[in-house]
């Protein structure tokens, strides 16, 4: 196969950007450039480890705790309400009743819930802890302890802890990231790689990573199913055609999934594994989201390298890529 | 994008307005009238909603003429913002009220 960089027709990386763009490795021209939307700020993790404000629509390059790389972060809409989120004080938090929420704490405190649910979230650092309840009814009790530097509180619906957001005496609300890339579409096959975390982590619903269309439509979505498992679903022109589910879970952590398609087969690979294959007619895409998260509360990912080929490469290549 | 905040009666109402546009984001917002009433750690009193259903919207152009009789003002900028709208909002809210 020779190299990633050289034949693959679209490389991004975790790299250059500016507001409203986020620049592709590869091609070089700007073809396959990605436009980037985010209507409100955003917090990010940056390399010193402090939470940042991003402007709007600018992508957010989020770095690990302790160092190392960054990765793209891509959450969707999220509302704290949580107020003084952080200069967190015991409050009564309103929630609708019988929903799911996610509670979190950033930095060194404790959270113990009471009333419309209970629980107790210790917090140790800027990753973060959460716990994730169905209220019972609608005041949900938050008391704070033992606080120590800086340290954000929040809660939101959904299953997983978001991104920081800070509130002063009103809820705030954090807008999608919303990136969309282009690709040279292949009419004889293609193969897609990806390296990606999902922040809601695992035994947590489907999180979608991404959605592939062309003009006449959506031509497939790859996801993280509520089984933990790696699937691919085959639509041609938006219309469903077949699924192809991994053997072998998820990681709770990154994983690498590549989807090969000759023409006639789908090919999916798991962190260096052939999970499965399966015949069917899809579209050729041309487009692609990361991720697809219209209006999935779980859409939310961390992404450090996504490939594109033009060809289907073969089953050692694919397991090469994704080991 | 403009920024502002409307309340209707009922969230059908709001939808019937809303249908066929395009080129906007709206949040609708859990407006409280009366806090929960705590004492010693436990809630002797749940708080009380607002049944109206609000909602906050950021428009890509223009708000729509017929969305401007349900226009609200809150004070400040009420029980929620958009992260990075509140200068914005502020500012609109007095040349516009």
């Amino acid at each position: 196969m020779g190299n990633a960089y050289d034949n693959a027709s679209l490389i991004v990386t975790p790299n250059g950007y500016k507001a409203s763009k986020i620049y592709a490795l590869k091609p070089t021209d700007g073809s396959s450039d990605l436009s980037f939307s985010r209507a409100s700020t955003a917090l990010r993790r940056n390399s010193s480890g402090v939470w940042e404000s991003v402007a709007s629509n600018v992508p957010r390059l989020n770095y690990p705790i302790g160092g190392g790389c960054p990765s793209w972060l891509f959450e969707p809409q999220a509302t704290n309400i949580f107020l003084n989120s952080n200069a967190p004080a015991t409050q009564a938090v309103t929630v609708a009743n019988a929903t799911v929420y996610t509670i979190s704490i950033r930095g060194i405190g404790v959270v113990t819930l009471s009333g419309a649910a209970t629980g107790v979230i210790t917090g140790t650092n800027s990753e973060g802890s959460s716990l994730t309840v169905t209220t019972s009814s609608t005041s949900l009790i938050v008391t704070v302890s033992g606080l120590s530097g800086t340290v954000y509180v929040q809660v939101e619906t959904g299953s997983a802890a978001t991104s920081p957001i800070i509130t002063a005496g009103s809820a705030v609300t954090r807008l999608v990231d919303f990136p969309i890339g282009t690709m040279v579409q292949s009419t004889t096959g293609y193969t897609i790689f990806t390296n990606v975390k999902t922040l809601t982590g695992i035994g947590l619903g489907d999180r979608y990573v991404f959605d592939i269309s062309n003009s006449s439509g959506r031509q497939g979505i790859f996801n993280f199913s509520q089984t933990n498992k790696c699937e691919f679903a085959i639509y041609l022109n938006s219309t469903f055609v077949n699924r192809i589910t991994s053997i072998n879970n998820i990681i709770n952590g990154f994983n690498k999934v590549a989807l090969t398609f000759n023409g006639s087969t789908y090919k999916l690979f798991l962190n260096g594994v052939l999970e499965g294959s399966v015949n069917a007619i899809g579209g050729y895409p041309n487009a692609y989201q990361l991720p697809q998260n219209f209006s999935d509360p779980n859409g939310n990912i961390l992404q450090n390298y996504f490939e594109y080929y033009t060809t289907a490469i073969s089953d050692t290549e694919a397991i090469a890529l994704t080991t | 994008m403009i920024y502002k905040k409307y309340t209707f009666t009922k969230e059908s109402d709001f939808d019937k307005k809303i249908k066929g546009l395009k080129n906007y984001i709206a949040i609708p917002v859990t407006c409280i009238k009366t806090p929960a009433i705590i004492v010693d750690g436990k809630v002797v009193t749940e708080a009380v909603i607002d049944t109206n259903y609000n909602v906050d919207i950021l428009w890509d152009n223009d708000e729509p003429s017929e969305f401007i009789p349900y226009q609200v003002y809150p004070k400040g900028i009420g029980q929620h913002i958009v992260a990075g709208w509140e200068d914005f909002y502020i500012v609109n809210k007095g040349k516009n009220k």
